[in-house]
């Protein structure tokens, strides 16, 4: 049995039924590691040692038929934006390639209590900008489904770790489809759960608005099981909501008189005719298993790309000022050892050169970019104009809400694309992400789950509902599943 | 409408040094960025809201008491070690006053 490729559930019976041990199963993972590794880049970095001691406690605690929760033993991979007490956290970027992290996202606190085993953490693009994880500083990631081709972005680390069996399950972020659009590329299940129900606490902000951390599993019901490990109030992150816990239990089985809507905006110009096709097939199936399909309009979704492109980088350039060479990270500073010199070094020498040298390219188009939205005299027609279509975006939402369960689109225009592809041309690489951004921008929450396939390349659909609906995420996405 | 002169005060304002070669890319590139965005002048947005938090929760409040369990003394000087100079327990910066 190749116990790497098992679900959570069914290596969670595994071990209960002690036909193998956390040990035996975090052993295959690092195999595949070691053989693999190499080619695809999903790792930065791999705690051999450290998982090998945690899986021996879990093993234990299986032995006495006492796990601790029923993700007790689970290998899981963290994208290197999330910090883990004692590691490097680089976020996939020259500046932080020196920081260690001082405490644990609490997101990593629960998984830890949980006795889930931290395998390592995955590449991404820096600082979670990017939709093809080529925009990291320590190298690209390769598909582990097609290695000419990207595995999306910028969680691509940890798409392509649960697509190589390189782990049971990974997390990531998505800000603008950062979690959806590799699970799609990379042919696995990717939630973006609802703004403010779980804890940004340790995740290195991108755009503080739109960050959510969410799961990357093999199976939707997976899903909902790390859903309900992360989900809940946290003092240290001051947005996550009194009632954000999640319990995972199956409400309803079936899609039978759900309502799904189809919104006519995701089907147009630029939709990949072969994706489409899956799509429209999926529905159909989806129709003749019970479920009502309803024609929708969201009429301000071809503006969210747009919004998203000046509030993202808006935010972004807030939060990457306190990169500045002089408490952490990389430096200039660190360049020049005599202490006569550092005293003679003038500070804003060393804010404009550790900033140019070790910022990516780009890292610093967003910074400029939204410090100009930002900007006396831009503001007004930028930013503030950004923030009242984004309320337009949100509405259409609310609207759709009143009369449908679940939204359903494709969640990439495009299949996974090959290096280089895209990577020339800023505009290019942002419109992948034109089905993914509006959910960031209304807080709303959604999955993506693989449809199918064009050839040997994964297609992903997408499921969106209303805030704090996940389950309907899920009891419609185990439909997919059985049906697809 | 993006020049190379508002590069290169953006760029300032940013505290960000670029080159000469860069200031003339992103010029362009901010440029298309920018015209592409214009599609949001043709939104009605006369006496919408805008919406800075997309929850619409604000002020959670929790007690400003220290913890000194999250944070043990080892790590207090091993935040201290994160920065680039440091000197008799101090993080060291450069002169800021002439």
């Amino acid at each position: 049995m190749e116990l790497a490729k098992l679900s959570i559930k069914e290596t969670a019976e595994g071990f209960r039924k002690k036909e193998f041990t956390p040990s035996e199963l975090t052993a295959a993972c690092l195999g595949e590691i070691e053989k693999k590794n190499p080619k695809l880049n999903a790792y930065l970095e791999v705690f051999s040692e450290d998982a090998h001691a945690q899986a021996k406690e879990a093993d234990e605690r299986f032995a006495a038929d006492s796990p601790k929760s029923p993700i007790d033993g689970i290998p899981v991979a963290i994208k290197d934006n999330m910090l883990v007490l004692g590691k490097r956290c680089t976020a996939g970027s020259k500046i932080l390639e020196p920081y260690i992290a001082s405490y644990d996202a609490t997101v990593v606190v629960w998984l830890k209590k949980a006795g889930a085993i931290i395998l390592g953490k995955t590449n991404l693009d820096e600082f979670a900008m990017g939709s093809s994880t080529e925009h990291s500083a320590f190298g690209p990631t390769r598909n582990p489904v097609d290695t000419d081709r990207v595995p999306g972005g910028s969680s691509g680390g940890s798409a392509a770790a649960v697509a190589a069996h390189f782990c049971t399950a990974a997390f990531g972020s998505d800000t603008g489809g950062s979690i959806r659009q590799p699970a799609a590329f990379c042919g696995v299940v990717g939630l973006k759960p609802t703004y403010g129900r779980v804890s940004r606490s340790g995740l290195i902000a991108m755009a503080s608005s739109l960050d959510q951390i969410g799961p990357f599993t093999k199976t939707v019901e997976d899903s909902s099981l790390l859903f309900s490990t992360i989900a809940g109030h946290d003092p240290l992150d001051p947005t996550t909501h009194p009632d954000a816990v999640f319990s995972h239990e199956w409400l309803q089985e079936g899609i039978s008189g759900m309502r799904i809507g189809i919104p006519k905006e995701y089907f147009g110009e630029g939709l990949d005719p072969q994706i489409r096709s899956i799509i429209e097939g999926l529905i159909a199936k989806l129709g003749s298993e019970g479920a009502e399909v309803v024609d929708i309009s969201l009429p301000h979704a071809p503006l969210g790309l747009a919004v998203y492109y000046l509030i993202m980088p808006s935010e972004v350039s807030a939060n990457l000022a306190r990169f500045d060479g002089i408490r952490y990270g990389s430096s200039v500073l660190r360049n020049s050892k005599s202490e006569t010199r550092n005293q003679k070094q003038n500070l804003w020498d060393v804010y404009f050169d550790t900033r140019r040298e070790y910022f990516g390219e780009e890292a610093r188009r967003r910074i400029i970019l939204g410090t100009f939205a930002l900007s006396s005299g831009y503001y007004d027609a930028y930013y503030a104009r950004a923030q009242k279509v984004r309320a337009h975006i949100k509405n259409d939402f609310d609207i759709a809400f009143q009369s449908v369960d679940a939204v359903l689109t494709p969640t990439s225009p495009v299949l996974p694309f090959r290096f280089g592809e895209r990577a020339h041309d800023p505009l290019a690489m942002y419109l992948a992400d034109i089905y993914t951004v509006s959910v960031n921008l209304a807080g709303v929450p959604a999955i993506s789950i693989p449809a199918g396939y064009v050839n040997h390349l994964p297609v992903g659909v997408q499921l969106i509902a209303k805030p704090f609906n996940e389950a309907v995420l899920f009891q419609a996405g185990r439909a997919i599943e059985q049906v697809r | 409408m993006i020049d190379e002169k508002l590069v290169k005060h953006i760029a300032h304002l940013a505290r960000i040094g670029i080159s000469e070669g860069e200031v003339e890319k992103f010029a362009k590139e901010l440029d298309a960025i920018l015209e592409y965005v214009k599609v949001l002048e043709g939104a009605n947005v006369e006496g919408v809201e805008p919406i800075a938090h997309i929850t619409g929760r604000e002020n959670a409040m929790r007690a400003d008491d220290p913890d000194e369990t999250s944070l043990p003394n080892e790590d207090k000087a091993f935040l201290k070690e994160q920065a680039p100079q440091s000197k008799d327990g101090f993080v060291m910066v450069p002169r800021v006053i002439e």
